[in-house]
Order: C-alpha cells, then sequence, then structure tokens
C-alpha cells in the first residue's frame, strides 16, 4: 500500500460549540484539503448545529412532506450537501462528529463510527446496537426500533467528510415532520428519551466520552483481529 | 479505449449507484479529476479518473450497477491526435466524437457476432433498461440485451426475461472473429468451463434476504460453540386441546406450533440466559419474551426460496389464540412481501418447524446474537412405553441449539423438561 495512504493512529479530537451548517461544511472543505497535503492528522469534529434541515444525494421529493414555508416559519433552515443517506435534522442537543481521516475502507468506516456510538451509549446502559446486517436503509444506531444516531458520509481522495449525529438531549419533535432517511414510520430517539431523565454528566459528559469511544473503535479497525 | 468499471469501495461492497457525473459524456478528463459521485450504503465517494482522455459515459445517474459493470469508457489519444484539440471541453467533445470511428458502425449495426464487445453493451447500457442481475446474466450468456421485451415496471428487463430466451439460444460468447475484449474474456471462459463438466450453469446473483442468510449462519457456525440436546414430548394432551379448541372455533384455532411458541415463551421467561444473547463478550439479558418464527418464503420456487423469522413481541404474555392469529397475519405478510422489518427484527428466541414436511427431527443454526433455538420435528403415532406397556401415543422430539457461550447443557435441559411439561400439561398454556 502507498504509504501515505497508510491510516494513521493518531486522531484529534476537536470540541466545537454550536457552528452553523454552512460554516461548518465550508470548515471540513478546508481540513479535508490540509488533511490530503498531510498538514494535520485525523481529526474529529464533535460539535452542534443550529436546527436545519440537511438533504443527501438520495433525497427524495416527500422528504420534507410539510412544505418548506412550514419548517423555515419555525426557524428550521433546509440546506443540500453532499454526503450520501437521504434528509435528516440536526439541531442543539444533538452531537455531531464530523470525522475528516485518510480511511481505506468506507464501509468499514461506517461500522467503526456504529461500533463508536453503541460503545458510548450502551456505556448510559441503554441497549443501543447497529443493524448493518439488515440492510442499507439500517446504517445508523438503534433502540430496539427507534433510531438513536444517524450516519452519512462523503469521501474524496481517500478523505472523509460528514460523519455522525447521536440524539443525546435534543427535541425529537422535528424528525417527526420528515421522513427520516427515507424510511417512513421510523421512531427517533435520544439518550435522554431512552433514560427518562438527562444523561449524568449532561451533554458535555456524553460528548466526551464519544470522543474516547471513537478513537478505541478506530483503533480495533486498524488491529487486525 | 479503457474501460471504467463500478469501483470496489469496500471489500463488503456489492454495488453502487452513480449518484451524478461530474464530467459530461464527451468531455475530456484528466488524471485525478472527478468523474462521477458513487453511493454505497450512506457513504458516496468521488470517483477519480486514472487516466486522460475523453470520456464516454455508460451508466446513467441514478443506476445501480454491481460492482465490475461497465459504467464508461475513457479514450486515449488516438491517431496521434494532439491534445491541444480538447482543451475546450465543448470542442473536444466534437472531435472526440468524430474520432471514434469504432463507436460509430457498432451503434448502427449491432451485429450477432460481437455481442460481447463492449462497445455494444456501452451502447445497450444507454438504451435498456435493465436490472444488473439482468445485464450479468445477459453478459455471461451472450444475450443482446437490445433484443429483449422487459416485464419489470417501466419495461425494466429483469432475470427472467434473460432466462427465457438464453435457455432456446446456447451461449456463443467467445465464438466471434472479433478479438475478445478483457472484459469479455473471463466470463466467456467460465460459461465454457462449466458448460463442459456440468452441463450449463444457471448462475444467480443472491437476493439481500438470501445474503444475509449467508453471511449470518457462516458466521454463527464458524464463531458459536454449539452443542444440541433432543428430546421426545407426548403430544396427546396438545391433540385434545387443539381438537377442543377447533370444536369451539374451527378458523381461529391454534396450530402445535403456537402452543410450542406459547411453550416456549413462558419456559423463556423461567430461563433468562435461554432468553438472552452473547454479544460483544457479554450476556445480554432481555427483559422482554420475543419469539421469532422461521418462516420459507417462495419454498416451492428452488431458486428464490428464502427464509424469514418474523417476530411475536412479548410472547409470554399473549394468549394462545392471540398468537395463532399473530403468527398467521405474520406468515401471510411474509408470503404477500408485505411485512414490515420491524416485524422481522427484535426476536429473542427462534422456533423452527419442519414437521409439516414429515421431518422427525433436526438441528437448526443458531440465530446470532440469540442464546437458541428450537428444531421441532413432527408430530406423529410413536410406540412409547407407559406403565411398562408398549403403546401408541402421538408424540414429537424438539432439538434445542445452544450458543455454549451463554446458555449451557444443565441450564438449557432444564429449560427443555419446562417445554415439555408445559406441552404434557397444556392447561398452563390457555391461562
Amino acid at each position: 500500500m502507498d504509504r501515505s495512504h497508510t491510516p494513521t493512529d493518531r486522531i484529534d479530537v476537536r470540541r466545537l460549540s454550536t457552528v452553523p451548517y454552512r460554516d461548518a461544511l465550508a470548515l471540513q472543505a478546508d481540513l479535508q484539503a490540509r488533511r490530503l497535503a498531510d498538514e494535520i492528522p485525523d481529526t474529529l469534529l464533535l460539535l452542534e448545529h443550529p436546527p436545519v434541515y440537511t438533504r443527501g444525494r438520495r433525497s427524495q421529493d416527500g422528504e420534507l412532506a410539510l412544505g418548506e414555508d412550514f419548517y423555515r416559519a419555525r426557524g428550521i433552515e433546509i440546506v443540500p450537501t453532499d454526503r450520501g443517506g437521504k434528509v435528516t435534522y440536526h439541531g442543539p442537543g444533538q452531537l455531531v462528529g464530523y470525522p475528516i481521516m485518510r480511511i481505506g475502507d468506507v464501509i468499514a468506516h461506517l461500522r467503526t463510527m456504529e461500533a463508536a456510538i453503541v460503545a458510548a451509549i450502551v456505556d448510559y446502559g441503554v441497549e443501543a446496537r447497529s443493524r448493518a446486517d439488515e440492510g442499507i436503509d439500517y446504517t445508523g444506531v438503534w433502540v430496539a426500533d427507534r433510531k438513536i444516531a444517524s450516519i452519512g458520509v462523503h469521501v474524496s481522495r481517500g478523505i472523509t467528510t460528514h460523519g455522525f449525529a447521536v440524539n443525546v438531549v435534543n427535541d425529537l419533535a422535528p424528525f417527526e415532520w420528515i421522513v427520516p432517511c427515507g424510511l417512513s414510520g421510523v421512531r427517533m430517539t435520544s439518550v435522554q428519551n431512552e433514560l427518562g431523565q438527562e444523561p449524568a454528566g449532561g451533554f458535555d459528559a456524553f460528548a466526551e466520552l464519544m470522543g474516547r469511544c471513537f478513537c478505541e473503535a478506530r483503533q480495533g479497525e486498524l488491529t487486525p483481529a | 479505449m479503457t474501460d471504467i468499471v463500478m469501483p470496489r469501495l469496500s471489500d463488503t461492497m456489492e454495488e453502487g449507484t452513480i449518484l451524478r457525473w461530474l464530467k459530461r459524456d464527451g468531455e475530456h478528463v484528466r488524471r485525478g479529476e472527478g468523474l462521477a459521485e458513487i453511493e454505497t450504503d450512506k457513504a458516496s465517494m468521488t470517483y477519480e479518473a486514472d487516466r486522460e482522455g475523453v470520456l464516454q459515459t455508460v451508466a446513467r445517474e441514478g443506476d445501480t450497477l454491481a460492482v465490475g459493470e461497465l459504467i464508461a469508457r475513457i479514450g486515449g489519444q488516438r491517431d496521434g491526435q494532439p491534445p491541444s484539440l480538447t482543451q475546450s471541453p465543448a470542442e473536444g467533445a466534437l472531435s472526440d466524437a468524430a474520432a471514434q470511428p469504432p463507436a460509430m458502425p457498432i451503434e448502427s449495426s449491432p451485429g450477432p457476432s460481437n455481442v460481447e464487445s463492449p462497445a455494444n453493451r456501452a451502447a445497450q447500457g444507454e438504451r435498456v433498461k435493465a436490472s444488473p442481475l439482468a445485464r450479468r446474466i445477459a453478459r455471461e450468456r451472450g444475450v443482446d440485451l437490445s433484443t429483449l421485451q422487459g416485464s419489470g415496471p417501466g419495461g425494466r428487463i429483469v432475470k427472467a426475461d434473460v432466462q427465457a430466451p438464453a435457455s432456446a439460444a446456447p451461449p456463443h460468447a467467445g465464438t466471434s472473429g472479433g478479438v475478445p475484449t478483457e472484459a469479455a474474456m473471463p466470463a466467456a471462459a467460465s460459461v465454457k468451463d462449466v458448460t463442459a463438466a456440468k452441463g450449463e450453469a444457471t448462475v444467480v446473483e443472491p437476493s439481500r434476504t438470501q445474503r444475509t442468510i449467508a453471511r449470518r449462519m457462516a458466521a454463527s457456525t464458524a464463531t458459536i460453540p454449539h452443542f444440541p440436546l433432543s428430546i421426545e414430548i407426548d403430544m396427546a394432551r396438545c391433540g385434545e386441546l387443539r381438537a377442543e379448541l377447533k370444536r369451539l372455533s374451527p378458523e381461529e384455532a391454534p396450530t402445535y406450533n403456537d402452543m410450542v411458541v406459547k411453550a416456549c415463551a413462558l419456559a423463556l421467561h423461567e430461563h433468562p440466559r435461554a432468553n438472552g444473547g452473547y454479544r460483544d463478550g457479554r450476556f445480554e439479558l432481555h427483559s422482554r419474551v420475543n419469539v421469532g418464527v422461521a418462516v420459507a418464503v417462495d419454498a416451492d420456487d428452488p431458486i428464490s426460496s428464502a427464509l424469514v423469522v418474523p417476530t411475536v413481541l412479548d410472547a409470554d404474555t399473549k394468549s394462545l389464540g392471540e398468537i395463532a392469529r399473530e403468527t398467521r397475519a405474520l406468515a401471510g405478510r411474509v408470503r404477500d412481501a408485505t411485512i414490515t422489518p420491524p416485524e422481522l427484527s427484535g426476536a429473542t428466541f427462534t422456533v423452527s418447524n419442519l414437521g409439516m414436511y414429515g421431518i422427525r427431527e433436526f438441528t437448526a443454526i443458531v440465530n446470532p446474537p440469540q442464546a437458541a433455538i428450537l428444531a421441532v420435528g413432527a408430530v406423529e403415532p410413536r410406540a412409547v412405553v407407559r406403565d411398562g406397556q408398549v403403546v401408541s401415543r402421538h408424540a414429537m422430539s424438539v432439538t434445542l441449539s445452544c450458543d455454549h457461550r451463554i446458555l449451557y447443557g444443565a441450564d438449557a435441559a432444564l429449560f427443555l423438561a419446562r417445554v415439555r411439561e408445559l406441552l404434557q400439561e397444556p392447561a398452563a398454556l390457555t391461562l
């Protein structure tokens, strides 16, 4: 394998506060270019977004069923993106992770993110699981048949952008106003919803744990079984 | 001309979707420039040109193709054509269309002798709607898709459309006078070899369900320390109960299998490890008892037959009648393919019954991460010893396959004994 493509085992975890979606896109583009030039190591951004619906490449009409005016009246922006997958919602209280990393196998990258999220959520006593075996519409993390985290990535020149979003303490109502991931009938949930109370240590403790779990899961992916 | 095929973006990738062409058909592309956005699973990827030349797209945006299928071709500089001619994309499109003599005659006269040529496939790809599987079978058999009438939605050519004429016309791939291309060679060779040794082979791409079964069963057998425990159960009292319930309500009488499901659910409630799962080095003990019932799909179709396992949620709290109604409805939804994913997941234990086929007993493979699966044989009259006398009784053998990482022999035996007790004295099932 080309040496420059060898993934690094060091990951810079950067905790940001609330970043508007378009600003985060620009930041990712910048980091992607710098990662490509090997100016920075693999980097994980952890942040929150103001309320926004983002549409992936496979978005279809009808996913935003109530009409754009309805959503804008509630202060929710709508942004098209170049990630895979369909429409999803981001908002305060949801932990968004953007790994900007040099990777080899893109599906292994999806599974690594799932494993990391499962590990973090299970730590709070919630039975989270991956449903990768059930087909591509089940990518993400679930508690029974309720979806707790969404995943969608884009890879260009071996460098990833976009990533995952875990519902921690966010309002779940905006998911009811769309067809999340194009999968109608899916119920969304959050860590808080599953626990019946705010997770111990609040949002920040979860974000910190998520960063640790991601680094551990990435280590696991690189270590031959 | 160089073939560009659907890239394998991951070891586990089987097919990909062309989300968007980043370069137009006929446009000049440079090495390293993005050609297309390709999506697999929830990941999209920019696919870059690995050479310079003129792009000729074959697949259309939105097409989903198997890994290795032709999506485009890139032409080199031919006939000493100076690269400077193709600097402007618009100009490049014109000059290069003219500079590719092979493309034109093939499009206008698709002779049967070069069905396998990629250029002709390219021409087909632009006009003919066909499933990836149909395309593959057509290529392997040398069938010209443009000669077929599609029976799928919107005239799309599906597997059956390709298979029908293929049986009439033997494959003639690789026999053309033209130079076989690299892409055509392996397919042609494999058809020939198989034909010589084992007669004509039909290569079937498994459905997603069949692929999932293959993966999970192989993983289960390879990684789970299985052991089976068998027990014979006297079903005479269940037979009487069934006759009684049938008299009361002929339509809704529970089957023996419904009784087995109910008995298992009650016993599972008392044996949390049998109702648990082994995952990531830990025991998962579930608060709910959800019993999956294996149902054959298209059992009479030797190609497409598959297996799905709809789930009776909270089977321990449901009455026998509810279990009977629900199982019947779920099996019906499986057969008309209207079942929804939540109804197929969440099982904590599985019951698999082949008694209706006359199978006396068998051993099933644990469906991970569940701890066990019960294989149920036929209820039949058997010679048994009762009070020192050999008598005929209706009996049934069941075999519990266990994951020894979570469910051990003694616990599993106690569980099975409880199931037997409940079925031999079935009054408890009706409570």
